[in-house]
């Protein structure tokens, strides 16, 4: 029943139950429904009342009974009516999130104040929330979260909500693609080009790698890797890395490598200047956006064949 | 986290948990009103100081033993258990603000409510009952959304309009099987009345009180019918047969019906039902009319004896609903005994008083000692001489209704008749709102029975003043309103307290009547929801699926290729243009036609047959499978 979770000290045993007892989903339709340990505890005092009642024929006991079961009742109706009212507009479109961050996209109110999570593949977690106020979706990807492209035809709909004494899910139709690129690495500087000081021309995003002399620590104070910047320098953006193109060959190492190499690719497109980017075989342009990139590094497999042409700069797995 | 609106909630909750204790008889007001206290200042002063978890469970387990302490040293179980329950709400209300808190909250808050339902049958638990269900849908909500906290929810006039349907449609259809006694409403404090099955003479002291002691309604009757029937009737108590020169007694009765829930006292036919609704007085006499023929009592069993008594075998401690079956015979009464012939204790100036009438036959020297004595003047106040009533009461001729009951009982003895007092009430109020009789501890009365040709006959000599000196208090608009109020705490008792599967029957055969009044008013409902609903958007939605399967949920419609071309886009501005409330509605033959002209469209028919082909395929398959 709240957010936090909160325990009534109970036997082990009791305890051990209740948990095999929230574990239990009813099918009922493309309704899945079943309780939470508070609603097991209340459904529990409710059945106890009607016990107590049906044994006296107390009216009065009846009444009481019937109130709890209102409560009960009312309870799923507007549980109902928080996954009814989930929009499924926001369950389409294309969502780039890459691991260790968050989108967020604003929605329609809810009935109540409340969260309705989103049943996603690993590393991802979805979940529309209303906080009296606003409404939102936010997707996140987990630091770990692997990547690749995952195309929803449908999404599984939970809820507690409103008053957390049911689970209710709900299986929703959707059109949804989440591209998951690879974590960011910055690749290598070029022992002539590595600068530092105060002499920059602006700043980036950090990328795990980046030489921490170049991160600004001012800036970066009291708070999270993710949210650090790097300096960059001028003689950087005169680069010849208009395109790019990666070498999916192993070349004797191992899957690990080419993740950090996939990864380091990553970190690239998104530098100014970069123009073209080819993976493997295939290849996209970036003057539409980033996606079509984040898509191809997102899908990439190791190959045995060399790409067929090397343009701008070249990732490769070969050399020592 | 802002724990404030929580806290609200809880507590609220735990309000209305003692409120419904506060109705009953078995409170120590001391300790509720602690409890009280309690919860008013933490709803003002949240921040005033808490206890820790550890010290709450101390003291809860003090309060367990102060209520073990107090069954030792001699207090009803029951009241320690109340007691019990208040000190948890208030221990309960003073733990440290956390999540378990919340829940100890509600569940003190749900056994208070449990406890009341047997502590208590008043009407005015229907408020904080239902305050109480309200009240925890609301905490398990804000409970449930406290970390978000932006801004705490509130109850829906829906989710109010789930729980009252859901609880009175549950209550209705709920079986009524058992008869637990241990968790039945109780009153322990039982009403006195004027009425008692031993009249002592010298101490009389009645007032006239307005408390209720019975309501009856006729079941089946319309109210003019009704009235007519319950109105200026005797209601039978106590037989009292035997005079000790101060006071009356009974004799000891013999059985002729019961112990039993259900008695049929006569062979004849029930001709009209009336359902008497009991109040938890101090006598376990059951008032009947003239003519009772059957009676059933759903929980407690009675019996009926041959002076015409009907008595439960333990003093009901609850109100109660009885019902009474009135035939055309009535049941056969016993010929006087020894003690309804007795000379002795008959003072002289009683004596004198019957020499009087003594020339005359025996019924008209007793219709005429009657009529002379409804002459007298009658007075509550009387103090008659405590050594010799009856002889004060003559000589002053004033008096109560039982002076003059055993004034003319002992007159007829005086005249060699056999005769006895009656106890019970007589007349009543009948109250228009509810169409029932009440009866009041003023309509208590005593008359007498006089043998004569082989049967009782009833004499009631008190003068008929007396029942139109009941005073009217107060102004005739408060009268209205607390016969009204009577009229809703007999609703309660009638549709709440004994409900049972008669009164369902009866509901059920009144909606049955009203059938064609539902029907017609769900028909109208439903067709109000009906024009209220996005009709066209329903169609179109069908539409979409049959020619634009491809779309994704919550794609605009100017992105489908079904409308890429000019009148497509034609009607999909004209659609927008009315969903975003710049133009009315689209016009219901506009819409379908266009519909239709997109429909005939050649690349559209291909569609339609390939979706269509592609279900034959997909049946094929299935039935392939199935084979």
């Amino acid at each position: 029943m709240n957010g936090t979770r909160a325990e009534v000290p109970l036997p082990f045993w009791v305890r051990r139950l209740l948990a095999w007892l929230v574990r239990l989903r009813l099918r009922l339709g493309g309704l899945e429904m079943g309780l939470t340990e508070a609603g097991w505890i209340f459904a529990g005092s409710v059945a106890g009342a009607w016990a107590a009642a049906t044994s006296s024929g107390n009216n009065l006991l009846v009444l009481a009974a019937a109130l709890g079961t209102g409560v009960l009742i009312a309870a799923f109706v507007e549980g109902l009516r928080m996954l009814r009212a989930v929009p499924t507009g926001s369950l389409a479109g294309t969502w780039l999130v890459p691991p260790a961050s968050a989108q967020t996209r604003p929605l329609a109110r809810l009935p109540a104040p409340g969260r309705v999570q989103i049943k996603m593949p690993k590393g991802l977690h979805a979940e529309i929330v209303d906080d009296g106020t606003r409404a939102w979706l936010s997707l996140r990807a987990a630091p770990a979260a692997p990547r690749g492209v995952y195309r929803l035809r449908s999404l599984i709909c939970t809820t507690a909500a409103p008053a957390g004494i049911f689970v209710l899910a709900r299986t929703l139709p959707a059109r949804l693609e989440i591209v998951v690129p690879p974590g960011m690495r910055a690749p290598a500087l070029h022992p002539l080009r590595a600068r530092f000081g105060m002499d920059f021309e602006d700043l980036q995003r950090y990328a795990p790698g980046e030489p921490l002399a170049r991160v600004h620590w001012r800036r970066a104070a009291g708070r999270a890797p993710e949210q650090w910047l790097v300096k960059r320098f001028h003689d950087e953006e005169l680069t010849e890395d208009a395109a790019l193109t990666v070498d999916l060959r192993l070349h004797g190492k191992s899957l690990e490598d080419l993740e950090a190499l996939l990864a380091e690719a990553w970190a690239l497109v998104q530098r100014p200047g970069m123009r073209r980017i080819r993976v493997g075989e295939k290849a996209a342009e970036l003057g539409q956006g980033i996606l079509p990139a984040a898509r191809l590094l997102a899908q990439a497999r190791a190959q045995n064949a060399p790409p067929p042409v090397v343009e701008g700069r070249l990732l490769s797995l070969a050399g020592p | 986290m802002n724990r404030g609106p929580v806290e609200r909630a809880t507590l609220a909750t735990l309000a209305a948990g003692i409120a419904t204790l506060a109705l009953s008889d078995f409170v120590r007001p001391v300790i509720w009103l602690a409890a009280l206290v309690s919860l008013t200042f933490r709803f003002f002063f949240p921040r005033l100081g808490a206890l820790s978890e550890r010290a709450a469970s101390a003291l809860g387990w003090l309060a367990l033993l102060f209520a073990c302490a107090e069954v030792a040293t001699g207090t009803a179980w029951i009241e320690a258990l109340t007691d019990f329950l208040l000190l948890l709400a208030v221990v309960v209300v003073w733990e440290e603000p956390c999540p378990r808190n919340d829940l100890h909250r509600l569940i003190v808050a749900g056994f208070l409510v449990l406890a009341s339902t047997v502590l208590t049958d008043s009407v005015l638990l229907a408020v904080p009952l239902a305050a109480w269900a309200a009240l925890t849908l609301l905490a398990a909500m804000r409970i449930h959304a406290q970390s978000l906290a932006a801004a705490p929810p509130r109850l829906s006039a829906r989710a109010l309009f789930a729980i009252a349907l859901a609880a009175l449609a549950l209550f209705i259809l709920a079986p009524r099987t058992g008869t637990n006694p241990w968790l039945s409403p109780r009153s322990p404090r039982m009403v006195v009345t004027g009425f008692a099955d031993v009249v002592r003479l010298g101490s009389f002291a009645r007032s006239e009180s307005e408390r209720v002691v019975a309501r009856i309604e006729a079941l089946g009757l319309s109210a003019a019918e009704a009235k007519r029937l319950l109105t200026h009737r005797y209601w039978r108590g106590a037989v009292l047969s035997v005079f000790t020169g101060h006071e009356w007694r009974r004799v000891e009765e013999t059985r002729i019906a019961g112990p039993a829930r259900t008695l049929a006292l006569a062979h004849s036919p029930v001709r009209a039902w009336l359902a008497l609704y009991r109040e938890p007085v101090s006598h376990a006499f059951l008032l009947v009319p003239e003519g009772t023929v059957q009676v059933q009592a759903r929980k407690l069993v009675l019996s009926a004896n041959d002076a015409g008594e009907l008595r439960f075998v333990r003093t009901p401690s609850a109100r109660m609903r009885v019902l009474i079956g009135i035939g055309r015979a009535t049941p056969p009464l016993r010929p006087p005994v020894a003690a309804e012939r007795a000379q002795a204790h008959i003072s002289p100036a009683v004596r004198r008083f019957a020499a009087r009438f003594a020339h005359l036959a025996p019924e008209k020297a007793l219709t005429a000692m009657e009529a002379e004595m409804r002459t007298w003047r009658y007075a509550l106040d009387a103090q008659p001489d405590p050594q010799d009533p009856i002889g004060w009461f003559l000589q002053h001729r004033y008096g109560h209704c039982e002076l003059y009951a055993s004034a003319f009982a002992l007159a007829a003895r005086a005249l060699g008749l056999p005769s006895r007092v009656v106890t019970g009430y007589f007349g009543g109020a009948w109250n228009e709102f509810g169409r029932y009789l009440a009866l009041r501890a003023r309509d208590a009365h005593a008359w007498v029975e006089v043998w004569l040709a082989g049967r009782w006959q009833r004499f009631d000599p008190t003068p008929p003043v007396r029942w139109q000196q009941a005073p009217a208090r107060g102004l005739a608009p408060a009268r209205k309103l607390k016969e009204a109020w009577d009229a809703v705490k007999l609703a309660w008792y009638r549709y709440v307290l004994s409900f049972d599967a008669r009164t369902r029957a009866q509901l059920a055969a009144a909606l049955l009547g009203l059938f064609p009044w539902l029907f017609g008013g769900a028909a109208a409902l439903g067709l109000y929801v009906l024009a209220r609903q996005d009709l066209r958007g329903w169609v179109l939605r069908r539409w979409l699926a049959h020619y634009a399967p491809e779309r994704a949920p919550g794609a605009p419609l100017r992105t489908l290729a079904v409308f890429a071309d000019e009148e497509g886009m034609r009607f999909v501005r004209r659609w927008e243009a009315a969903r975003y409330g710049m133009a009315p509605p689209v016009p219901w033959g506009m819409f379908l036609r266009a519909l239709w002209r997109l429909s005939r469209r050649k690349d559209l028919q291909g569609v339609a047959t390939a979706r269509r082909a592609g279900h034959r395929r997909a049946r094929a398959h299935t039935r392939r499978e199935e084979t």
